[in-house]
């Protein structure tokens, strides 16, 4: 598992998508900048510099989480690659293990990059001895966590559906789907019937919460997270990874190739 | 060496193997031909484990081949070979390399042996993307050798080859089984299979038409043609 981990970083740390994405992360903090030092804005250019950034490099993050590991598995089947690799001593599971733990440090090294730039800005053009950069690895932690999750669902819509457009729409819309989850937890308190109660509860715990992720106003405007908060969204992390790999798992190893 | 009894494979309504047996001994070189859809490709995968029989027997030295120990023992050649296209030949080779043993200093000669022995020696350094048909072909060779597995198990080898490519090949297989090896491989170009193999499978819809040594079938047939014969099996 640990060579495919491998050859897989080395192969899209020179891809044109890996290469894409940076390049738009690096853009993005420079439009932040840009945006930050606008007249009507003067005064505020952390924030400004910062609610910009994090905005736009989470949907380049979501971008790069559901297109680069359909990309590359979709390639890999469809061209044959994967008859080479698994007539190899090694199982469709270490194979699929092996792309997902790449993918999700690809995934790592892209939010580092992204809160690095923010953070460079911050620190370089604003001021000083605003708290909201340091709180900037909040958004590190919840943004990988919300990335494993992404790509994990990624990896189980793919083996599902096996249609290399469909899957990462499907997931955008679950990701978006997700936003508007809070009216349905309304609709589990306040609904008349028991029935209607029920289908609300389902939907709201069944479907994975991406927003339960978004920590932007924390960092921007210091609303505290508890420690109980970072607890409860690991094992949430934990318990929708190990739900979507195992259930990817047991269709690729049904798969015919 | 390999042993094939009662291979039933259908997709869908689609039967494609319908009870296939085939033996293929340690030490031989075995040609397997047919027409398109005859199922050769079907078999292989069903070999590798890449599709799901719905009822027979594969046998690997008395073993199932549902093991790793399996593919320890086999190299692999598809139909459409493929390459992660950003690598270079060298670390495809370490790639497949460190499926069998990790990568130790010695490997880099080894792997620039291995690239020696399909002649692409020069292109090691080079990102397969710009490699031709051709050269991706012998690199595809080269991951099936590079292991040194006692089975060689190749599919459609000779396509996509130019006449130099395809003498080279020869070449490559001729040593190999000279090594000792055993060489499964199926071709539509029956000449090369003429030139090349001891024992020849005549797939015909989905079962074996025939089983046996080349002069066995040309003498059946009473030709020198291994074209004519097959021709003269399948009408």
């Amino acid at each position: 598992m640990r060579n495919i981990f491998w050859y897989t970083l080395i192969e899209n740390q020179r891809a044109r998508f890996t290469f894409a994405a940076v390049s738009l992360i690096l853009a993005i903090a420079a439009l932040a900048h840009y945006s930050s030092t606008l007249n009507y804005n003067a005064g505020r250019y952390t924030l400004t510099a910062l609610s910009f950034g994090l905005y736009f490099t989470r949907l380049i993050l979501l971008a790069y989480a559901l297109f680069a590991p359909v990309l590359g598995l979709s390639r890999e089947i469809e061209s044959g690659t994967l008859f080479l690799i698994l007539s190899k001593p090694t199982t469709r599971s270490h194979y699929l293990l092996g792309k997902y733990a790449a993918f999700l440090l690809l995934y790592g090294i892209l939010t580092v990059t992204a809160t690095f730039a923010l953070f460079f800005l911050a620190f370089a053009f604003g001021d000083r001895t605003d708290p909201a950069p340091l709180r900037l690895p909040l958004f590190l932690a919840a943004e990988w966590m919300s990335g494993a999750v992404l790509l994990a669902l990624v990896f189980l819509l793919y083996q599902s559906l096996r249609a290399p457009l469909a899957s990462p729409l499907l997931g955008a819309a679950i990701f978006f789907t997700s936003y508007f989850l809070e009216s349905s937890r309304e609709g589990a308190q306040q609904a008349p019937s028991a029935f209607s109660r029920l289908v609300y509860s389902l939907l709201y715990y069944g479907f994975p919460n991406f927003r339960l992720f978004n920590v932007e106003r924390s960092v921007l405007y210091e609303a505290p997270i508890s420690f109980a908060y970072w607890s409860g969204l690991a094992a949430y992390t934990l318990l929708l990874c190990s739900v979507f790999l195992g259930l990817a798992l047991a269709l690729f190893r049904r798969r015919e190739l | 060496m390999l042993e094939i009894r009662g291979l039933v494979k259908s997709y869908g309504r689609l039967e494609v193997l319908k009870g296939l047996d085939l033996t293929v001994r340690q030490g031989s070189l075995y040609g397997l031909i047919g027409c398109n859809g005859a199922g050769k490709s079907t078999l292989f995968k069903s070999i590798l484990g890449f599709v799901f029989p719905q009822s027979g027997t594969i046998l690997f030295r008395g073993q199932p081949v549902d093991s790793l120990s399996f593919r320890q023992s086999v190299g692999f050649l598809p139909e459409l070979v493929s390459f992660p296209p950003d690598l270079t030949a060298e670390e495809f080779l370490a790639y497949a390399w460190s499926f069998y043993a990790p990568l130790t200093p010695s490997t880099r000669q080894h792997i620039a042996d291995t690239l020696g022995e399909v002649s692409l020696r020069e292109c090691a350094r080079r990102r397969i993307r710009t490699f031709s048909k051709g050269m991706k072909q012998r690199l595809g060779i080269a991951q099936a050798l590079i292991h040194d597995p006692p089975l060689l198990i190749l599919d459609e080898p000779f396509t996509g080859l130019d006449p130099i490519g395809k003498r080279e090949l020869r070449t490559i297989l001729e040593r190999q089984h000279a090594r000792g090896k055993t060489i499964l491989l199926s071709s539509h170009n029956l000449s090369e299979i003429q030139n090349l193999c001891s024992v020849i499978g005549v797939l015909h819809m989905g079962k074996m038409g025939w089983e046996g040594s080349l002069p066995a079938l040309l003498e059946r047939f009473q030709t020198q043609d291994l074209e004519e014969a097959f021709f003269r099996l399948h009408t």
